[in-house]
């Protein structure tokens, strides 16, 4: 499984590097940037979602979808962004031994077990979900593919055990 | 929901549960069982699937070839071990499936899925009273590619679609001791084209409810709150998953096949080989364990019910 929270470090012995980031990722790129250039290889970006703007899911959907295998994504920003990626690094072969993922703003979304709702959480603590009014304790059972962690059903003060 | 005592899957083997991979290899590799609750239960499974079928069926459209050979298995199977009920003709591609339990008719093209109504998977699963959950075998991994989930222990198909088999079972607690979970994911990766093994797996219901899925809890999940050493009897249910593994010999993904069973403790207690084993489980059980299958609850009042058949008991459990 993709770990989300970890900090980047330098994969080594790539054909090709390619990162992607927005402005408070690229703070966490900035280093892992320095260390590719230092060992020489090649690399594409860092691939900015400011500077693109709405050419932006084009431009790193025409970059992913040409690498060869061998070819290694960083990816730093806010959850939005880096889901966003992922989706499309997924698409164009990448598996998650050829990336690594970094999110910086800290927010997380939680899974309604009732109706399937997402929530994006600043914390872990109990909630009441919008959409059925469900309490809901957020867990560590996180899903990739919902990019969420579950929500378990409180009743009545007690959790769901 | 009647419950018959010698049909029972008795899951217990020692006195003291514990995390054990406890598979056996099925010769003849079968998948399914058909049993006398048949109608009863596929009746149950197909209104739970017209009123909430996305609770009940998930998929990943790369899972259809899979799901084609899993149809194939199942209703080759239904024909093959129950030739009084089931039949299954082939003319070329074109398949008749007759289900005489029920009295209904299947006609389809095979892999043609213009020629059925349901994905694939759906539909066989509407044959058979198991639950089945097709894991997808790719990057060295098992990711839950399908499933039809109908009578679910506490856990949401929904969820955990596409989640990888690791992923799965993070909350289950103490399942990564010893590298238990690896172990196991290591045994499902080796199991052979065309083998099938089984399983049992237990955990505790109140009241004869199969379809207990987490969408629901809020509604089911009050009642163990409701049970006393008096109505133990009638309400605390043993469930038990009979769970087998196949490897799909053509596109080399595992069909997962769940059979639950229920047995009220009102049954359970005429049975004093099974009573004392399961009394002898439910008071060492870990605490972590009780709470993460919801027994810390009323596990007090089951073993009061139980200790009417057990006196003293208690007291040689903790001479021990």
């Amino acid at each position: 499984m993709i770990d989300e929270h970890q900090d980047l470090t330098l994969s080594t012995g790539k054909q090709n590097y390619v990162l992607v980031a927005d402005q408070q990722g690229l703070r966490v790129l900035a280093p892992l940037l320095e260390a590719i250039r230092d060992i020489g290889s090649p690399y594409e970006g860092p691939l900015l979602e400011e500077e693109l703007q709405d050419r932006f899911d084009h431009v790193v959907d025409s970059i992913l979808g040409r690498q060869k295998v061998g070819s290694y994504l960083y990816v730093a920003g806010s959850r939005r962004l880096v889901q966003k990626v992922c989706r499309i690094a997924y698409a164009s072969g990448f598996t998650d031994g050829d990336m690594q993922v970094k999110v910086t703003d800290g927010s997380f979304r939680i899974f309604c077990s009732r109706c399937y709702m997402i929530t994006e959480r600043v914390d872990f603590s109990v909630f009441i979900c919008d959409s059925c009014g469900l309490k809901l304790e957020p867990s560590t059972h996180y899903s990739r593919y919902h990019d969420a962690y579950l929500g378990y059903p409180v009743l009545g003060g007690d959790s769901h055990a | 929901m009647s419950s018959s005592i010698h049909e029972f899957p008795f899951p217990f083997e020692e006195n003291e549960y514990r995390y054990k991979n406890n598979s056996v290899l099925l010769d003849p590799p079968r998948s399914i069982t058909v049993d006398d609750r048949y109608e009863e239960e596929l009746d149950l499974k197909r209104r739970l699937l017209v009123n909430h079928h996305d609770r009940c069926y998930q998929s990943l459209s790369h899972s259809l070839e899979a799901q084609w050979e899993v149809l194939r298995l199942i209703f080759y199977e239904l024909a093959q071990y129950n030739p009084e009920d089931f039949q299954l003709k082939r003319h070329g591609n074109e398949w008749i499936f007759q289900n005489h339990r029920l009295q209904e008719e299947e006609r389809f093209i095979f892999r043609d899925t213009g020629s059925i109504e349901l994905e694939p998977l759906d539909l066989a699963g509407r044959h058979v009273q198991e639950d089945l959950i097709l894991m997808g075998d790719r990057h060295g991994d098992l990711f839950l590619d399908a499933g039809q989930l109908c009578f679910p222990s506490n856990w949401s198909l929904v969820f955990t679609l596409g989640m990888d088999f690791k992923s799965i079972h993070d909350p289950v607690p103490g399942i990564q001791q010893h590298h238990f979970i690896n172990k196991v994911h290591r045994f499902i990766k080796r199991i052979q084209p065309g083998q099938s093994w089984e399983r049992k797996n237990w955990s505790i219901t109140i009241g004869p409810k199969l379809d207990t899925h987490l969408e629901t809890y809020a509604e089911w999940g009050k009642l163990r709150d409701q049970v006393t050493e008096d109505n133990a009897g009638d309400k605390v249910h043993l469930r038990v998953e009979v769970q087998r593994l196949y490897r799909l010999p053509v596109n080399n993904d595992v069909l997962f096949t769940i059979h639950t069973y229920l047995l009220p403790l009102v049954k359970l207690v005429t049975h004093p080989a099974w009573l004392r084993q399961f009394y002898q489980n439910i008071i060492s059980l870990d605490q972590d364990i009780a709470d993460y299958k919801g027994i810390s609850h009323y596990q007090e009042a089951m073993l009061a019910y139980m200790e009417r058949w057990l006196p003293g008991e208690r007291n040689s459990q903790h001479d021990r």
